[in-house]
C-alpha cells in the first residue's frame, strides 16, 4: 500500500490473453511525481512500452487500456475518470476524461484504477465487485448499441452497475470510437474505443461497496468541499444552459464554431440555438452525475421520421460537430444525430469532423456518388445518418472515414491519386486527431494560435497549449485536471485547487512546484511518446506542429470576417513555447530539462529523436 | 489606480494590463463585466476566473479600494 492518502497505491490488473487477474502496486513517489489521471498513464505506459512504443500497434494486443482515476476522484465535486493507452489517433499518449459512476466504484472497490493487457478471443465483459472480478462471456453482448447495452447489462448483473462501454464502432475497430458509459457520456479523444474492441471487451462493470481511503486533513478537506460545492453551485447561468448555450453563442458571438467543414465558424441561425432546444427538446433540465453540485447536463427528447432519439444536451461540442460542421441547423436532427452516435459509440467530434471533411470532398468533386454509393450534402440528414452508421458499421466509403480524419485523407489522396496535400487541406486536424470545435481565427475564443500545434493532446480542445507556460492558460492547467482528475466544470481558482489536492493527499504541492516541475514533467513524457509514434505515422515538428490549412485562409463571413491564424505569430509563439518549457527549437525536451524533471531515463530515447530530425 | 491583468487571448484583445483611476470604491465582478463589454468580450462573471495578484480567490464584495491589481482569466476552456 502507498504511504499517502487519497489513494489506494494498487490498481486491478487483468490480462485477457491469459485470464489472469492480479493486482499491480504503484509506488507512492511515483504518485507524487506523476499525480494520477493522465499523469500516471504517461508514466506507465512509458514504464512497460517504451522501449518498443514505435514497434506497438495501438489496436494490437500488447497496447494496455488504462481506466484511471486520481486523487481527487470522490473527493472533488463530480466524477471524473481518464482512460488512456497508446492513441490510434496520434500514436502518442492522449488522456481521456470521461464523467462516469465508474470512477468513483473504482475506488470504492479498493483500486485507483484498472489496466487492461492483451486480448480476449472472444467477447467478454469485466465484472468487478471489490475483490471479486470476474472476466464473463459477453457474446450476448457483441453488437449491442450502447441503449441495449445498459438494459443487457442490468438484466445480467441485477441492477443499474456503473459501468464503461463500447458501442459497434468501438468493436469494429473505428479509430474515431468512444469508451462511454451511461448513455452519453464519451471518453471521445484517443480513439480508445477502438482499444477497447481490439481487446474484445465490451464492457466493464464495476461495483465498489467500501469506503475510499482516507484524506489527509479531514478538516481542511470538508471545509474546501462545502466551499467549492457553494461556488459551483452558484454558477447559475452554466447550470442553466450547460455548454448547449455555445452552439448560437460560440458561432454567433466568438466567431470560432466549425460552419461546414470549417469553410466558415460563424452563423446567424437563430434557429440552432439552446433556447429552441430548451424550449423544444429538453426533457430533463438540469441533470447531472453522482455528486456533481453544478448539474449542467440536460436530456433531449427528439422525433424525427416518427423515430424517437434521445440524448444529453446535445453539449456544445455535438451540437457544433453533428450539427453546424455538417451544415445541419434543424435541432431535432441533431438531437437525432447525436444519439445515434451515442448509441453506436462514437466520439461525436472526430466523427463529425471527419464526416465535414468527406462532405467538402464530395462537394469539390473529389469524391464521388461512385465513391460513396448515394449523394452528400450539407445539411442532408438522411445521407449524414447513412455515412455515420456506414462509419461504425466501416461499411464502403465509411471504412476509410473510421481511420479518422488524417489517415482517410491519406487514403482519398492515394485512391484518387492526387498529391497528399490536395486533400490534406481539407482535414481539419492537427497529428491525426480532429480539432474540437473552438477555432483561433477570430481570437475571440479561447484557444491561442499555438493551442493545438503544440498540444502534446493534439486537436483535444480540453487541453489546450499557450502561453505563458506558468500561468493557467498552459496546458499544465489541462495536465493537472485530468491528473488528479477534475470536472473542468467544476474547477476554481488553482490555489484553492492545489490546497483541496493537498488536504486529500498531505503532498504539499506547490503552485511552483506544478508549473515547474510536475506539469512539465508528464508533457515532457508525452512529446517524446507523441514524438516517438509509429508503427504506421511518425510526425516531424517542422511539419506536424502546425495549424491545420484551413486556420491559414481568411474567415469569409461574421464579425470577424478576414481574420486568420498568422504564420509568422505560431512560428514565433512556438519558439516561446518550446523554449518556456526547455524543449529544444524542434520542440523536443533538451536533455538538461529531462534530467531536472527526473527522466533520465529518456534522454537517449530524446537523442535518438534528435538525430533523426538531423538536429542532435 | 486600480489594474487589471488579462492573460491569453484577453490580454490580445482587451490588452495585457488595463489600468483605471476610479473616484470611488467600485465592485471588482462588476466592473470586470463592464469592461469586458465594452471591449466586445461576450463573458459573464461565470465564465471568467477574477483572483487577487497571488492567484487567490477574490472574496465576494471586494472593491476597489481594497485591491489595486486583479488577475482575469478565462475559466471554461472547453465545452
Amino acid at each position: 500500500m502507498v504511504n499517502t492518502c487519497g489513494l489506494w497505491g494498487r490498481l486491478l490488473s487483468v490480462d485477457l490473453s491469459s485470464g489472469r487477474v492480479s493486482t499491480e502496486s504503484v509506488d507512492a513517489t511515483a504518485y507524487r511525481m506523476y499525480v494520477g489521471g493522465r499523469g500516471l498513464a504517461a508514466y506507465l505506459l512509458w514504464r512497460e512500452l517504451g522501449r518498443k512504443w514505435r514497434e506497438v500497434d495501438p489496436l494490437g494486443p500488447e497496447n494496455l487500456l488504462l481506466i484511471l482515476t486520481g486523487p481527487l476522484t470522490g473527493y472533488y465535486p463530480g466524477v471524473k475518470l481518464v482512460v488512456s493507452g497508446k492513441s490510434p489517433q496520434s500514436c502518442g499518449v492522449i488522456g481521456s476524461a470521461i464523467s462516469s459512476h465508474v470512477a468513483y466504484a473504482i475506488k470504492a472497490a479498493g483500486y485507483d484504477g484498472i489496466v487492461v493487457r492483451g486480448a480476449s478471443r472472444d467477447p467478454v465483459y469485466l465484472y468487478v465487485r471489490d475483490d471479486s472480478v470476474e472476466v464473463r462471456d459477453a457474446s450476448r453482448l457483441w453488437g449491442l448499441g450502447g441503449f441495449k447495452l445498459l438494459e443487457a447489462l442490468r438484466r445480467e448483473v441485477g441492477g443499474d452497475a456503473p459501468s464503461l462501454y463500447v458501442g459497434p464502432a468501438g468493436e469494429n475497430r473505428v479509430r474515431t470510437a468512444a469508451v462511454m458509459s451511461r448513455w452519453f457520456h464519451a471518453a471521445g479523444y484517443g480513439g480508445y474505443g477502438a482499444v477497447m474492441g481490439s481487446k474484445k471487451l465490451k464492457a466493464i462493470v464495476v461495483e465498489g461497496t467500501g469506503p475510499l481511503p482516507p484524506v489527509a486533513d479531514r478538516d481542511e478537506f470538508l471545509k474546501l468541499r462545502h466551499e467549492v460545492i457553494d461556488r459551483v453551485a452558484s454558477r447559475t447561468t452554466f447550470r442553466m444552459w450547460g455548454t448547449t448555450s455555445g452552439i448560437w453563442r460560440v458561432g454567433h458571438d466568438t466567431s470560432s464554431e466549425p460552419v461546414r467543414n470549417w469553410q466558415e465558424e460563424w452563423h446567424d441561425r437563430e434557429e440552432f440555438s439552446h433556447v429552441v432546444l430548451q424550449r423544444r427538446h429538453w426533457v430533463k433540465n438540469p441533470w447531472a452525475d453522482w455528486g456533481c453540485p453544478l448539474a449542467c447536463m440536460k436530456v433531449s427528447r427528439a422525433v424525427v421520421d416518427g423515430v424517437s432519439y434521445a440524448t444529453d444536451g446535445p453539449d456544445y461540442e455535438m451540437g457544433a460537430y453533428l450539427g453546424s460542421n455538417l451544415g445541419l441547423f434543424e435541432v431535432d436532427k441533431v438531437v437525432a444525430l447525436t444519439s445515434l452516435a451515442d448509441d453506436l459509440g462514437l466520439c461525436g467530434i472526430q466523427t463529425g469532423n471527419v464526416l465535414g471533411l468527406a462532405v467538402e470532398l464530395y462537394e469539390r468533386g473529389i469524391l464521388t456518388r461512385e465513391d460513396v454509393g448515394y449523394e452528400l450534402a450539407w445539411g442532408d440528414f438522411e445521407s449524414l445518418k447513412r455515412l455515420l452508421e456506414d462509419v461504425a458499421y466501416r461499411r464502403g466509403l465509411g471504412s476509410v472515414l473510421a481511420e479518422g480524419t488524417y489517415r482517410a485523407a491519406l487514403e482519398i489522396a492515394r485512391r484518387k491519386g492526387l498529391p497528399t496535400e490536395d486533400v490534406l487541406r481539407y482535414a481539419v486536424q492537427v497529428k491525426g486527431v480532429g480539432l474540437g470545435a473552438h477555432g483561433i481565427r477570430s481570437r475571440r475564443d479561447y484557444p491561442q494560435p499555438i493551442a493545438y500545434a503544440a498540444s502534446v493532446q493534439c486537436g483535444d480542445h480540453t487541453s489546450v497549449a499557450g502561453l505563458p507556460v506558468d500561468s493557467e492558460e498552459s496546458e499544465v492547467s489541462s495536465v493537472f485536471a485530468d491528473s488528479a482528475v477534475v470536472c473542468m466544470f467544476t474547477a476554481v481558482e488553482e490555489n484553492t485547487m492545489l490546497r483541496f489536492l493537498n488536504a486529500v493527499t498531505g503532498w504539499g504541492v506547490t503552485r511552483e512546484e506544478l508549473y515547474g516541475t510536475i506539469g512539465p514533467r508528464i508533457l515532457a513524457l508525452q512529446r517524446i511518446l507523441l514524438l516517438l509514434g509509429g508503427p504506421d505515422v511518425r510526425w516531424d515538428p517542422r511539419v506536424h506542429d502546425d495549424n491545420p490549412p484551413r486556420f491559414y485562409e481568411p474567415l469569409p463571413s461574421g464579425p470577424y470576417a478576414g481574420s486568420s491564424a498568422s504564420r509568422e505569430e505560431v512560428s514565433r509563439s512556438l519558439a516561446e513555447y518550446y523554449g518556456q518549457l526547455g524543449w529544444d527549437e524542434l520542440g523536443v525536451p533538451t536533455e538538461e530539462t529531462l534530467r531536472r524533471l527526473g527522466l533520465e531515463d529518456a534522454v537517449e530515447v530524446a537523442r535518438e529523436i534528435r538525430r533523426e530530425l538531423g538536429t542532435g | 489606480m486600480f489594474c487589471l491583468r488579462f492573460f491569453g487571448n484577453l490580454a490580445a484583445t482587451v490588452g495585457p494590463t488595463v489600468c483605471l483611476e476610479e473616484g470611488e470604491c467600485v465592485d471588482v465582478g462588476r466592473l470586470v463585466e463592464e469592461l469586458l463589454r465594452s471591449r466586445g468580450e461576450a463573458l459573464s462573471l461565470e465564465e471568467v476566473l477574477v483572483t487577487l495578484p497571488d492567484g487567490s480567490p477574490l472574496p465576494p464584495g471586494t472593491t476597489t479600494c481594497d485591491t489595486s491589481e486583479i488577475r482575469v482569466l478565462r475559466l471554461l476552456r472547453g465545452g
